[in-house]
């Protein structure tokens, strides 16, 4: 809904606004602590990156902490102290995260000692990807449907990528919760990315626990700048206050398909 | 509270027992060339120096002993009618005053008696004649009641391309606008660049900031009330303008010979004209426009009884080939007026008002959305001149709302469709009111009252609580016929004058105002998918407490009038929105919100000059507005949005010649209060912003001048033809209204700031006739 919101203010004063680049007078601030951790059902389940905020107009410099220690355990027993690369990312090797488990992240840093719990949510599969042709654009031109089952019952959010390898980055093409289908088939067109036949297309679809989804909403609005936002603000996130960032936890599905010559549907299961 | 009603009663009661018997003047004050009723037109008897003024209705009374008197009816911009008779008993005396000349070497600036800011029991008050109106300098060229009352003190936009306005740090939705009585929703065209009045069918309008009378409530802060002409019921008319990118058109007439008569008034905008000089094909085939409507009949059934069928139809509209959105108010009121005696006036009005907006999008993916709310109202008022000292308004009012939230559906290329509706909501709000102006010796009046409110919710519904987190508590169901969440408020009002002689007064005021429907705001302007809901378990009703005293000298003969008014404001359960809220067709959207208090306090100055080749005024407030919001800033109190510290306006209008009228206007006000960030982090494959605090910083003050300038073609009895010339922002001043935040593409590390504003200098010319 915040789309159709900002989309609707942007094409009214795209007819009477004009801009022009600023520089403010913005106070310094004290820096923040930045955790970026990711638990999901792919190989190296967790991954977790820190560092620190800046000031606004400051030479961007977001190097990575290494001075940390970072466990995670489960309410099953799990345990497992996590390892760092040399990119300074710490990262799980025995976790294999199974559904509906509490996950707890304890991370230690010289200043601070922090705990965030998170429990996985089941993988939710994509059922099919749809090819229909593009009633605007030529033969050849084709959106995407992305199809996929509701989990009755309960509120469930998505996030979906899509990528035409060889062609363009992986890009999030929808963030949304389980409004426009709810217990029954949710359709997630693709219109701005047109498939032709033969490509490769990759198509990723994250099932988040709400508090991954409410960061990533608030994240978004956050990151697309305060367009008249009714309430600025820092992303909603489960991590302590005064600590920015997130633990956020998804089961993916990924479906690999070549767009066929003829363009019907492709049953992913 | 029942001891103040008790007490009320009684002080009524030995008022109007123990007062003597007088005889008493009535009538009506009507415009002599189109026999429209004149609005707080003056009767003043010399010999005693005492008077009153019209109602709306243009329906005066006055009481006093027996005896000769010299009578002067009187209204600015017409002529004065003096006449001096014996009145030994009670009887009706209708006057009919005449324009004056318009080619006088004068331009005048109030509506009301000269000495009337003295006398009078009103404070933060604004009076506004849609002369005055037509020759202030605003954007595009169309004269507006809203733009013109944001250059008196107190009164703020709520910024450039929002809706709405600001009253003594109070927020939008927080003013009553009524047009002839009926409650208007959404006041603005197009972001707020236009308001839905169109000058040339309103025939006055009165702002009060404080000192609210017990007739009016429904809304914490302040009530405008805007009432339309009738049209002439003298001789068939017409009266328009074509301007730049906008025209509007007003025939008008009589009905019958008796004197009832109508008026149609319609304008619209033609802007989407210039995109088809577009290079851009989308541009070329898109539309943005309003329209609107005005129509009034007003039918004489005899001495004593009128009737007015009032009507407004407007409607905004921006269209693409595959995006639609339009958003528009309709009212349709009907009241009848009846004078029981030359003492007991009763106005009785019937009201619809209906406001609602609709998106679409039509490509490989559609849908349409639409929300709004109904309202139907029933008023019932009683004006009783009870005796020389004593005036008794009272009677009841019924609201009724049907919110709707908003309805979704999408069809996709599958062609299976989805709907989200969000409940719809019922409520309805009740008030009954007493008040008396109350003359005490011959230099104090008094006006005192209470209105008390009730609100409920009924129907089928659901009420939920939440935990701070927005996490629902526990729920409750109801059917239909239900009655649920109930408020009652008790409201008093008092307002007092000490005149001390006809040029010096002190004043002071109370009132308590509670609010029973709040605007939900999707972004920090105004826009059209703000929408409505009522209070609930979750949000209380808006109750504001305000005290005013003011200070009131004229000078030279009422030529100068100055007046310093202060005032403290203090606004429980004021409504905030937690970081993130995503309000639209959220069915839980009372989990987005957070509450507290507010407090708004100030001093106005004004500065007038009335007569004279120069005209105009200064007006100058010092203010604050806080919140201080569970859940925001640590508790603490933070700068509203609608906090500004200092606003100027500096307000001429010179008659250079019987030909050539010259206006202009400067505005200053310190920026409003914004959140910005402070830091950045990287996060998420790109940076975010790091907000510290809400509310923290400032936009860049605003300042902006107008110039203007009319010259009169031609003007006979009849006819009318004239130019008028305008430059809005004259000096070209970047007003911020916006900045946004953007990553670099080449760097997507480095961040960007950009300043968003409207308005560069903008001229208009526009031709305006009549005849």
């Amino acid at each position: 809904m915040k789309k159709i919101y900002s989309i609707l203010m942007i094409f009214l004063f795209a007819f009477v606004s004009c801009d022009e680049p600023v520089v403010l007078d913005l106070d310094e601030v004290e820096s923040q602590l930045v955790v970026e951790a990711v638990l999901t059902n792919d190989y190296n389940a967790l991954i977790v990156s820190l560092s620190h905020s800046q000031n606004f107009y400051s030479e961007p410099d977001f190097e990575r902490l290494s001075s940390a220690s970072i466990r995670v355990t489960s309410d099953k027993g799990f345990y497992e102290q996590l390892k760092i690369n040399e990119n300074k990312v710490y990262y799980s090797i025995d976790l294999t995260p199974v559904e509906n488990d509490e996950y707890t992240l304890t991370i230690e840093t010289p200043e601070k000692t922090f705990s965030v719990s998170e429990n996985m949510p089941p993988i939710v599969p994509i059922k099919k990807v749809e090819f229909v042709p593009n009633p605007f654009s030529g033969a050849d031109s084709l959106n995407a449907f992305v199809l996929v089952d509701d989990t009755p019952g309960k509120n469930n959010f998505f996030r979906l990528f899509v990528q035409k390898i060889g062609v363009s980055k992986r890009v999030e093409y929808y963030l949304i919760d389980d409004s426009f289908g709810k217990d029954a088939v949710i359709s997630m067109p693709v219109y701005y990315r047109n498939f032709s036949p033969g490509d490769t297309v990759v198509v990723e679809l994250w099932h988040l626990s709400e508090s991954t989804y409410k960061f990533f909403t608030t994240l978004n609005d956050n990151i697309n700048g305060s367009f008249n936002s009714i309430a600025p603000g820092n992303p909603v996130s489960n991590m302590p206050p005064g600590i920015m960032g997130n633990f956020s936890v998804y089961s993916s599905d990924i479906d690999t398909i070549i767009v066929p010559e003829r363009f019907s549907e492709i049953d992913q299961n | 509270m029942y001891k103040f009603l008790a007490i009320l009663l009684f002080v009524l009661w030995a008022n109007l027992v123990f007062s003597q018997q007088r005889v008493t003047l009535s009538g009506r004050i009507t415009n002599a060339e189109t026999g429209e009723d004149l609005i707080g037109a003056t009767v003043y008897i010399k010999e005693i120096k005492r008077g009153t003024a019209s109602n709306t209705y243009g329906f005066y009374s006055l009481s006093f002993e027996e005896g000769q008197y010299t009578f002067v009816f009187s209204y600015l911009g017409f002529r004065s009618e003096e006449i001096a008779f014996d009145v030994n008993e009670s009887q009706a005396y209708n006057v009919a005053l005449a324009p004056v000349d318009e080619q006088l070497d004068e331009v005048v600036v109030r509506t009301e008696a000269v000495n009337q800011n003295i006398t009078s029991t009103e404070m933060g008050t604004v009076k506004l004649d849609p002369a005055i109106v037509k020759s202030i300098p605003v954007i595009f060229g169309e004269q507006d009641i809203l733009k013109t009352i944001q250059l008196m003190p107190g009164v703020n936009s709520a910024g450039e391309g929002s809706s709405g306005f600001i009253v003594r740090g109070g927020q939008v939705d927080q003013n009553l606008v009524l047009l002839d009585n009926a409650p208007v929703f959404n006041p603005s065209h197009l972001l707020g660049f236009f308001s839905v009045f169109n000058s040339d069918a309103i025939n006055s309008a009165k702002l009060y900031k404080g000192g609210v009378p017990a007739q009016y409530g429904g809304r914490a802060s302040s009530v405008l009330d805007v009432n339309m002409r009738e049209g002439n019921s003298e001789r068939f008319a017409a009266s328009g303008g074509i301007g730049l990118i906008s025209s509007r058109l007003t025939i008008e007439g009589p009905l019958m010979k008796n004197g009832s008569s109508f008026l149609i008034s319609g304008r619209r905008t033609y802007a989407d004209l210039f995109l088809l000089f577009s290079k851009d094909e989308t541009l070329r085939e898109s539309k943005l426009y309003f329209y609107d409507l005005n129509m009034k009949a007003h039918i004489e059934m005899g001495s004593r009884d009128r009737i007015y069928l009032s009507g407004y139809l407007g409607r905004d509209a921006l269209k693409t080939t595959m995006f639609g959105f339009d958003w528009g108010n309709k009212v349709a009121s009907v009241r009848y007026t009846h004078v029981f005696s030359s003492k007991l006036f009763s106005n009785t009005s019937l009201i619809l008002n209906d406001y609602n907006y609709k998106t679409n999008a039509d490509f490989d993916f559609s849908f349409d959305l639409s929300a709004g709310i109904v309202g139907r109202t029933l008023k019932q008022k009683f004006t009783w001149y009870a005796n020389a000292n004593n005036t008794l308004n009272f009677g009841v009012e019924a609201n009724d709302y049907l919110f709707k939230p908003g309805d979704l559906e999408t069809v996709s290329l599958q062609n299976e469709p989805t709907v989200i509706n969000v409940p719809e909501k019922r409520g309805t709000e009740m008030a009954l009111y007493l008040s008396n102006e109350q003359l005490v010796g011959e230099k104090l009046l008094i006006n005192y009252g209470l209105r008390v409110s009730h609100f409920l919710r009924y129907g089928q519904g659901n009420d939920y609580r939440f935990d701070t987190e927005g996490n629902v508590l526990d729920s409750l169901s109801y059917q239909k016929g239900d009655v649920y969440d109930r408020y009652l408020n008790w409201e008093p009002r008092l307002s007092a004058t000490f005149v001390f002689n006809d040029h010096t007064s002190i004043k002071v005021g109370f009132n308590r105002m509670a609010q029973y429907i709040h605007l939900l705001q999707n972004a920090s302007a105004g826009t059209p998918v703000d929408f409505w809901t009522p209070s609930s378990v979750n949000i209380k009703p808006q109750v504001a407490d305000q005290l005013s005293f003011g200070f009131f000298r004229n000078f030279d003969e009422h030529s100068y009038r100055f007046s310093v008014e202060t005032y403290y404001k203090n606004m429980q359960h004021q409504i905030d929105y937690k970081t993130g809220a995503s309000l639209l067709l959220n069915d839980r959207v009372e989990a987005e919100l957070l509450y507290g208090q507010g407090h708004a306090y100030g001093v106005e100055l004004l500065l007038e000059k009335q007569q004279g080749k120069l005209t105009g005024w200064v007006s100058y407030t010092l203010s604050r507005s806080e919140r201080r919001i569970e859940g925001i800033n640590n508790d603490n109190w933070y700068p509203s949005r609608q906090d500004r510290l200092h606003d100027v306006s500096v307000v001429a209008m010179y008659k250079w010649s019987t030909r050539w009228t010259l206006s202009a206007n400067w505005v200053y006000n310190t920026g409003t209060a914004v959140t910005l960030p402070a830091g950045k982090y990287y996060i998420d494959g790109t940076i975010a912003n790091l907000y510290t605090e809400r509310n923290g910083y400032r936009m860049p003050d605003y300042h902006r001048l107008d110039l203007g300038a009319t010259w009169l073609l031609s003007k006979s009895k009849v006819r009318h033809s004239e130019l008028s010339f305008s430059v809005y922002n004259a000096y070209a001043r970047k007003n911020p209204y916006s900045y946004v935040f953007e990553q670099d593409r080449d760097n997507p590390e480095q961040v960007h700031t950009t300043m968003i504003y409207l308005f560069s200098a903008i001229p208009s010319i526009s031709w305006n006739f009549k005849f």
